[in-house]
């Protein structure tokens, strides 16, 4: 668990259901909190998980610097197999949307029950 | 009047130019008397021994007659007391030479009181008319002309052409003429010369070159004139001393006269009888006496007339320095009294939340004196604040004093006073006990704002006017009461309705009062403008009052004090340094400042995107080309809509290619705002837009 920058973002990262990651972001991603996004989703790429659920519900805002982690993050999970599934805070859905209005992410949820909910699905059918 | 230039004269009494007397006159006068005795005998002696040589040389009588100048001027230059010892010196040298000459001793007695007689007569008429003598004084030459040329000589001719026809002389009036001719020239000549040395400065001085070449030059052509020509173009020799006159001053004129004089005499001495032709000795003789007389006294004249005439410029010159003098002073007790209102004002006006207050003092007009109009602005204890416009009657420094006084003795009894009447008649009572006179009205208003109410109280001050935000207008006239003058009054008050988005003028008369105009069209000039302005921040309500009703010329002071509830939630302004870790910062005050003005939470989200991005870009090019800075935000809520700017302090560079996606940055602000701008032209970057405070429509790029 990260503590850094003075608290403006808290990144936790925790094991859920098999194989699966959340990643739960608290605070404020801007230029002087970013890295903390893009260092940990190298790290989470490496371990290559099945999937990542990105818990954003309590970023309370997020600019361009945070927008191309979060972007950046996505395409090399994608690369190395990671499904993403993310939850928007209000604020962040707002950014996302501002800049690209097709949707960027193809699970964007309102909930980490949501995303919870797909995985356990997906795991009660058949491979 | 302490300017040292001037001396008092101790001949006279009298102010004169330091300088202008010289010290000879002082230093006759204190010689003992036998110095004084021995100096007179022996001056007549000489002079009257040079007068017989005359005489004896030309075979004629009163060629010119020495003597009666030194003793005229001697006594001129001496004050009456001493008189005495010239006028014995003088008698006594008369009678020995006389019985010398081989005059009977009672003839001897006759000539001596002629010649005391002569010079006594004259100098008693000058002193009396003129005190001290100086010959630069047009008056002082004329009276010498009366006096000691004219009668005195007059008179010792009548008593010497007497006792010269008693004792078997010549016909009297050849005697009496002959007397006073060479008496009158005696006076003009020598007693000229020795007077003008006690005369004021000349202009230019005898002894410098031209001086010097005026005199030489005269004797030259007087030498050849009187002794190769026996034409009367002679006299024109005498048109040196009408020279020396106009361009050196009366001790040129007396000197050059002197030496004319006395170089005719020496030349008739050498010549024998003075020959002009078609005439008789006698009369080329009485001739050139005359001539020689009336060119010096007309010299003297413009001499004087000159001197007179500078003095009076000079005077002139000084009294327009004591003017500018005066000037300097008037302006200077202007500034002290206007560097007193100042400190005596308050320097700002009472800055709190749910009210926004501005107050202006201008004095009057440049030639006017400073006032006392005054205005304060002071916070009670329970939340409730007291504004509050004065006007003490008088000018000057006083006024001040008095104005100083009574607003400190205001601000510590409005904190104690429950009501706006209970404090005018604790000042009332203030104002009879304290030293001094004090005349003052007030108007004098407590602000309730959360009860949303103004209670007032007017001491023979104007009302104050409330524009209503629907632009109705009331005069708070209903509690008038007389001014405060130290004695007790029955001062009341009474209250109104305060509410947010009014508008509170209160001012000094200078405002509606104006030259050549009612006071019922002051008042009604004021509610139409003010109604104008009600929309507008205090700041400018003020600005814009003084500038339609208080012309520059004004000749009052004025005083404006405009508040408005409510209007103080309408700009945010802030300087941050541009350093990432300030970002955070930022957008938590910017969230406050837009959550207490009750804006939709997405609307703050896109304020604080489109606000941080912009924020972010000063930043990163502070940052990263470490040149620090500062960013100013300053965001304006108007009819809806924010009015965003960012200024800071760096050039505008071109988004960084390492940037996430090049000018994401200001697409993001693009797309959420309206009317961006990005202004580089001035020492920095500003960017500016606009933001709709209603909800937004989900406006997405396409």
């Amino acid at each position: 668990m990260d503590m850094e920058s003075g608290d403006l973002l808290v990144v936790e990262v925790q094991p859920v259901r098999r194989d699966a990651v959340m990643v739960r972001l608290k605070g404020e991603v801007d230029i002087s909190s970013a890295h903390l996004l893009t260092s940990q989703f190298s790290t989470l790429a490496a371990s290559t998980p099945s999937s990542v659920i990105l818990d954003a519900t309590e970023v309370t805002f997020m600019d361009s610097t945070g927008l191309h982690a979060l972007v950046e993050g996505k395409r090399a999970l994608h690369d190395n197999g990671s499904r993403i599934f993310l939850v928007p805070s209000r604020q962040v859905r707002r950014v996302l949307e501002l800049v690209f209005p097709d949707p960027l992410f193809a699970f964007r949820l309102d909930s980490v029950d949501e995303a919870l909910g797909m995985l356990d699905e997906e795991s009660a059918e058949p491979a | 009047m302490t300017d040292t230039s001037y001396i008092l004269s101790s001949e006279d009494g009298r102010l004169v130019p330091k300088g202008a007397i010289w010290v000879w006159p002082d230093g006759l006068r204190r010689w003992g008397n036998p110095v004084l005795f021995a100096t007179v005998v022996a001056a007549y002696a000489v002079g009257s021994r040079l007068a017989l040589l005359l005489i004896e040389a030309s075979d004629l009588q009163g060629v010119l007659f020495i003597p009666s100048g030194i003793t005229v001027a001697f006594l001129l230059r001496l004050p009456r007391r001493r008189w005495w010892v010239v006028l014995l010196g003088a008698g006594v040298a008369e009678f020995a030479m006389d019985v010398v000459s081989g005059f009977m001793p009672s003839e001897a007695l006759g000539f001596t009181t002629a010649n005391v007689v002569e010079p006594l007569v004259g100098a008693s008429i000058v002193y009396a008319a003129c005190g001290a003598v100086d010959l630069a004084r047009r008056k002082d030459v004329l009276w010498i002309i009366a006096g000691a040329v004219i009668v005195g000589p007059a008179a010792g001719a009548a008593i010497g052409a007497a006792a010269d026809r008693l004792f078997g002389g010549d016909d009297f009036l050849i005697t009496f003429g002959q007397w006073w001719l060479g008496d009158a020239l005696g006076v003009i000549l020598v007693g000229g010369a020795i007077l003008a040395w006690g005369s004021s400065l000349d202009r230019r001085r005898i002894t410098s070159v031209g001086g010097l070449t005026l005199i030489a030059g005269s004797i030259a052509l007087t030498i050849v004139a009187f002794g190769l020509t026996d034409l009367p173009v002679v006299f024109s020799v005498l048109i040196g001393v009408v020279v020396a006159g106009v361009a050196f001053g009366v001790r040129a004129v007396t000197t050059t006269a002197l030496v004319i004089g006395l170089t005719i005499a020496v030349v008739l001495i050498f010549d024998g009888e003075p020959v002009l032709v078609g005439m008789t000795p006698a009369s080329a003789l009485v001739l050139i006496k005359l001539q020689l007389g009336l060119f010096t006294l007309a010299g003297l004249l413009i001499a004087a007339e000159s001197h007179e005439g500078e003095l009076a410029s000079r005077q002139a010159a000084r009294s327009a320095l004591e003017s500018l003098a005066w000037q300097k002073q008037r302006e200077h007790d202007r500034e002290l009294a206007l560097t007193l209102q100042r400190g005596l004002l308050p320097d700002r006006v009472l800055t709190r939340p749910g009210i926004d207050i501005a107050a202006r003092y201008e004095a009057a007009g440049e030639a006017q004196e400073v006032g006392g109009d005054w205005y304060d602005t002071i916070q009670l204890h329970d939340d409730r604040l007291v504004l509050v416009v004065g006007d003490m009657v008088g000018h000057g420094i006083e006024a001040m004093i008095s104005m100083g006084r009574t607003r400190t003795a205001l601000s510590a009894l409005a904190v104690h006073s429950d009501s706006p009447s209970a404090l005018l008649t604790e000042l009332d009572h203030f104002v009879t006990q304290s030293p001094g006179s004090t005349y003052a009205t007030i108007f004098y208003a407590v602000l309730d704002l959360d009860a949303c109410t103004i209670s007032y109280s007017s001491a023979g001050h104007p009302p104050a006017l409330l524009v209503s935000p629907d632009g109705e207008t009331r005069w708070l006239d209903q509690a008038q009461t007389e001014p405060i003058y130290g004695r007790p009054s029955n001062r009341i008050h009474e209250s109104a309705e305060f509410d947010p988005g009014c508008c509170l003028v209160l001012y000094s008369d200078g405002l509606i009062e104006q030259r050549g105009q009612s006071l019922a069209v002051g008042l009604d000039l004021l509610e139409k403008h003010a109604v104008e302005l009600a929309g507008q921040t205090p700041d400018v309500i003020c600005d814009e009052l003084f500038r339609r009703l208080a012309g520059t010329d004004r000749d009052d002071d004025v005083v404006v004090l405009v508040a408005k509830p409510g209007m103080d939630r309408d700009e945010y302004h802030q300087v941050f340094p541009a350093r990432p870790e300030q970002l955070s910062e930022v957008r938590s005050s910017l969230r406050a400042w837009s959550e207490t003005r009750g804006l939709p939470e997405e609307v703050t989200d896109d304020l604080l995107i489109a606000v941080g991005e912009a924020v972010a870009n000063s930043v990163r090019h502070a940052y990263r080309d470490a040149v620090g800075g500062d960013v100013t935000i300053r965001i304006t809520l108007v009819n809806h809509f924010l009015n965003v700017a960012i200024a800071d302090t760096g050039k505008w560079r071109e988004p960084y290619d390492d940037e996430a996606f090049p000018g994401l940055g200001t697409n993001i602000i693009d797309s959420i705002s309206e009317d961006l701008g990005v202004d580089r032209s001035g020492s920095g970057t500003v960017v500016t837009f606009r933001l709709s405070t209603s909800a937004p429509t989900g406006d997405m790029r396409t």
